[in-house]
């Protein structure tokens, strides 16, 4: 019975052991991620993919090693998709009994990202052929790894808690963008998505808004920019660490 | 007699006094007039009109009057008059013969005196009365030389305001006529008071927008002033202004009221 | 929210070397259409005194986001019974095995949640919800709006906010408007409350400016010349307005300040017509139309009227500069260049200028939507001269989006108001001219004015 199981004291022993273990690795990490940031240029490009809300982007620690260096390991390494870390939730979920007190919140974590650091080195096979390869930073825009399931849905981690703060305000944002865009003077019926990024600053204004895909019709490639600059967008929520939030939409014309 | 030659000579004194107060008394009343030969006077018998009797009484005119003594020309006057003792009355200036008593509106145009004759038996009476007709009123006096009626009253009473067409700012050929007498009467105002400053101002209908009517007002003042500069009137005494369509003269929303709006118009500066 | 910062701070020693280095991104996709935004909001309650000024709080919130004109409002009748009144309030429920053994495990509800309000009945895609209290004296107002589709509290929140008004029904008036603007702008809005309406009234027997509150309450004369003054404009920061007035026999753009109602100085260039006064959006320069060789064109100067520039040198009238407010960089204005009024667009140094309009008709009065994108404009496309109607245009495309008025009256004087999907017009009946309030859709009009004639309404930011 149900009670029996809860009333069967929990092992701490053994998983205590190991979160101070894993704990001192992770700080060792953190130290180290710092001095190698530090250092700059020597491990190649900075801010080579950035860091996505609700991307876990530790896939993008460049990890040192002697030799010369392999550009393009480091870029597939910023195209590689984050479904590794969502399948080691996934995986985690399996093993933990649902009604299970959260006492182990940072153990998970912990866990998951050491899990996704192991498979995050350079591999070419995990390269998907469709794959857009851009030396702009820019993250991943492929609706797989970014988007919740369901049409439209902003890239969110379903469980990055810095990112889910943001959660509601990155979906306002794609909602007012979504109403604003007309199409009405697009004669194409169907066209390449158009990928416009641009800087949303903390009182909402927008700058250095770039198209970075075309889709080859200049109506429809207008429109996006109409889309953006004519919104009033809300400034940026309190607690968020940067003065601005780099933004990247990809606009999808169906007619 | 025969008693007389009776009585002593006091007998023939008394009877001779007898006879003389009543000759005397006789003669103190006037109306009885003894007239021995004639028989007794027919007054007391009631007058019967049907029969005019020969009167043997003088034609008497009692009155004769024209009122009101003075008229104008085309006006009328009434004559009055009263006669007796005769039937034989007329007035001349073809009035002819009339009654007794009577009144007859007469309109001469001229000053005319009436005369009414009246006749009886070998005797006749006549009166008369003029009335005096005056032709037209008199002109006033000429002005006296020397005295200035000021710029600010002939331009209002003899200047002309100038038309447009819609949304135009050209001087028509009606307006080019308007204006050249308006040159003129600024040049006459001018020569008497060299100060004189004029205001023309740019009007519109009520149609347009109001900013762009403010400045098709300023082109139509404009416009004028040009003009009237090339007929020679100095260009220093000459202001501009618009009004847009603040100023409307009439608000009928029909074409007629619509052109009389669209004008220049040359007022005194203040 | 305490444990929100525990979390997140942890989340920071766990990862954050990498966020506190790099900027953090949003990314997403853009497609189909989206249907205005379903908003619920709960009945506010207060606790102790500040609950006998709830009905006005509510009915003004209420009031402000519906006439917003971008929310669509779920009714009261289908919320759920439970409540929530602060973010913790809301519970997720729980999948609890079944009460007897071999029984499948039930969904257990444990109170409020999010899914209460995105289900049917409500279906809806935000709630607005909090409490009021007394503190200090003072009513304080806990006000929070959910994205209620989001799959848990963490996600949902927009606003989690403090207000402090006065403990009176004004109190509760003033929370509730400031609370509404900040859900207004996470719908990309401007709230109306405390924008101002600037217009010219005649009901004292001269034109003098006036101004009112955005719904038509406090009507204040502003100026008093006794004399022709009109065509008002504001700036962008809500101090200052500007007209043009018949002063000694000339027409002269004089500036005022809004709070104080002094004058101002400006310097006019010598010259019988200077009109349509215009700020930029800056407010460092003015832009006007003045006859400066024989032709009223358009010309730019400083806030006080020094070094003034003329923008257009043509032989035709041209008046009523408006400035991109968005951009700062164009300028709208009406010209008589093609022969007739029409509508012109050019650069504010005044180049690149061409005609907006098709050349049919008269245009009159252009007005920039905020969003730098949509004008609006009369025109007598359609009708006889004089007989205008308002139109509103997609610039860029030069298509008609709407002809808001269809030949009922003349109406004329369209002007945006802050929020971008409000306008404010003049429309004349017989002799009577008034000032009415509209959406840009052509829905709810409303009558503002009715002392007098009043025309030429601007719109304007409140001074902050």
């Amino acid at each position: 019975m149900t009670d029996g199981v809860l009333m069967r004291p929990d092992p701490m022993g053994r998983s205590f052991a190991f979160a101070i273990a894993l704990h001192g690795s992770l700080l060792g990490v953190v130290l180290l991620v710092n001095w190698i940031y530090a250092n700059g240029e020597k491990f190649g490009e900075r801010d080579a993919g950035g860091a996505s809300i609700g991307v876990e982007a530790v896939d993008k620690i460049p990890l040192p090693h002697s030799g010369p260096q392999n550009p393009v390991a480091h870029q597939t390494e910023s195209e590689a998709p984050q479904a590794p870390p969502e399948k080691v939730e996934r995986e985690k979920k399996e093993v933990v009994p649902p009604d299970a007190i959260k006492l182990n919140l940072k153990e998970k974590k912990a866990k998951a990202k050491e899990e996704s650091i192991k498979k995050h080195l350079p591999s070419f096979d995990k390269l998907e052929k469709n794959q857009l390869y851009s030396k702009t930073p820019q993250a991943v825009s492929s609706p797989l790894f970014t988007q919740l399931p369901g049409s439209g849905r902003v890239g969110m981690g379903a469980n990055t808690t810095l990112g889910s703060m943001f959660a509601a305000y990155a979906q306002q944002i794609q909602d007012l963008i979504t109403r604003n865009w007309r199409t009405g003077d697009v004669t194409a019926q169907t066209a390449p998505p158009v990928v416009a990024t641009f800087d949303l600053m903390k009182d909402g204004s927008v700058r250095n808004l770039t198209i970075v895909q075309g889709s080859g019709v200049a109506s429809l490639d207008f429109s996006v920019r109409r889309a953006i600059e004519g919104v009033n967008f809300p400034p940026i929520p309190q607690g968020f660490p940067h003065n601005s939030a780099k933004c990247e939409f990809t606009f999808e014309l169906k007619k | 007699m025969r008693n007389l030659s009776r009585t002593p000579v006091l007998a023939q004194f008394g009877a001779a006094v007898f006879a003389a107060v009543l000759m005397v008394s006789a003669a103190g009343c006037k109306k009885k007039i003894p007239v021995p030969t004639t028989p007794a006077p027919t007054t007391e018998r009631a007058p019967t009109p049907e029969t005019p009797a020969p009167t043997p009484l003088a034609v008497r005119i009692n009155n004769f009057t024209g009122e009101p003594r003075s008229i104008e020309r085309g006006q009328s006057a009434t004559l009055r008059w009263s006669v007796g003792n005769s039937t034989d009355i007329s007035i001349d200036h073809d009035l002819g013969a009339v009654a007794a008593n009577g009144t007859r509106q007469v309109f001469p145009s001229q000053t005319t005196t009436y005369t009414l004759t009246a006749k009886g038996n070998s005797a006749q009476d006549t009166r008369s009365v003029t009335i005096e007709v005056s032709s037209s009123v008199p002109p006033p006096p000429p002005p006296v030389v020397g005295t200035r009626v000021s710029g600010s009253e002939i331009l209002a009473r003899e200047g002309q305001d100038v038309y447009f067409d819609y949304d135009k700012n050209d001087i028509r050929a009606d307006g080019r006529d308007t204006l050249t007498k308006d040159a003129e009467i600024i040049k006459r105002i001018l020569s008497a008071d060299p100060t004189f400053t004029i205001v023309i101002e740019g009007h519109c209908d009520e149609r347009g927008s109001e900013e762009y009517n403010l400045a098709l007002g300023d082109r139509r003042a404009l416009a004028v002033k040009e003009f009237l500069t090339q007929l020679g009137v100095p260009e220093d005494r000459l202001k501009t202004i618009s009004f847009g369509k603040e100023r409307p003269v009439c608000t009928d929303e029909n074409e007629a009221c619509y052109q009389r709006n669209r004008r220049g118009h040359l007022a005194p500066a203040q | 929210m305490n444990i929100k910062l525990i979390l997140a701070s942890l989340a920071a020693l766990v990862t954050g070397a990498i966020f506190v280095n790099g900027q953090d991104q949003i990314v997403g996709r853009v497609e189909g259409k989206l249907q205005k935004p379903k908003m619920a909001v709960i009945d506010f309650r207060g606790v102790g005194d500040a609950q006998k000024f709830m009905v006005t709080f509510n009915t003004t919130l209420w009031g402000e986001l519906s006439n917003s004109g971008v929310l669509e409002m779920v009714g009261k009748t289908f919320y759920p019974l439970e409540v929530p009144q602060q973010p913790q309030d809301f519970k997720p429920p729980t999948t609890v095995a079944g009460s007897r053994r071999g029984d499948p495990p039930r969904i257990q509800k444990n109170g409020p949640w999010l899914t209460d309000w995105s289900s049917p009945p409500p279906n809806a895609d935000y709630l607005t919800f909090g409490y009021t209290a007394v503190q200090d004296g003072r009513l304080l107002l806990r006000g929070f709006l959910f994205n209620v589709r989001q799959p848990d509290v963490a996600s949902s929140g927009l606003i989690a906010k403090l207000y402090f008004g006065s403990l009176d029904d004004d109190g509760a008036k003033k929370v509730a408007r400031e609370f509404a603007a900040d859900i207004l702008q996470q719908f990309g809005q401007k709230s109306l409350s405390g924008t101002k309406i600037f217009f010219v009234s005649d009901r004292t027997g001269n034109k003098e400016i006036w101004s009112m509150d955005y719904d038509g309450s406090n009507q204040k004369q502003m100026t008093s010349y006794k004399t022709i003054s009109k065509e008002p404009v504001v700036s962008a920061d809500g101090r200052t307005f500007a007209f043009t007035s018949l002063i000694k026999g000339s027409w002269q753009i004089m500036t005022h300040s809004v709070e104080t109602g002094k004058k101002l100085p400006f310097y006019n260039p010598v010259s019988s017509t200077i009109e349509t006064p215009e700020f930029t959006p800056d407010g460092k320069h003015v832009l006007y139309a003045a006859s400066l060789n024989g032709w009223v064109n358009i010309c730019i100067a400083d806030a006080n009227g020094g070094n003034m520039n003329q923008l257009s040198h043509v032989r035709s009238s041209e008046v009523s500069p408006k400035v991109n407010p968005k951009t700062g960089r164009d300028v709208l204005f009406i010209s008589g260049r093609s022969g007739i009024e029409q509508l012109w667009h050019m650069s504010v140094d005044g180049g690149d200028a061409e005609m907006v309009t098709n050349g049919e008709g008269y245009v009159a009065n252009p007005s920039w939507n905020p969003n730098g994108q949509t004008i609006a404009f009369a025109w007598t496309r359609g009708f006889e001269p004089g007989a205008y109607n308002i139109f509103i245009m997609d610039l860029a495309s030069r298509k008609i989006l709407i002809q808001l008025t269809s030949n009922n009256g003349k109406n004329e004087n369209p002007w945006w108001a802050p929020d971008g999907v409000h306008l404010v017009y003049q429309s004349t009946h017989g002799r009577s001219t008034q000032i009415y309030s509209v959406l840009a859709d052509g829905t709810h009009p409303q009558q503002l004015t009715t002392q007098g004639n009043n025309t030429q309404p601007v719109w304007a930011n409140g001074i902050n």
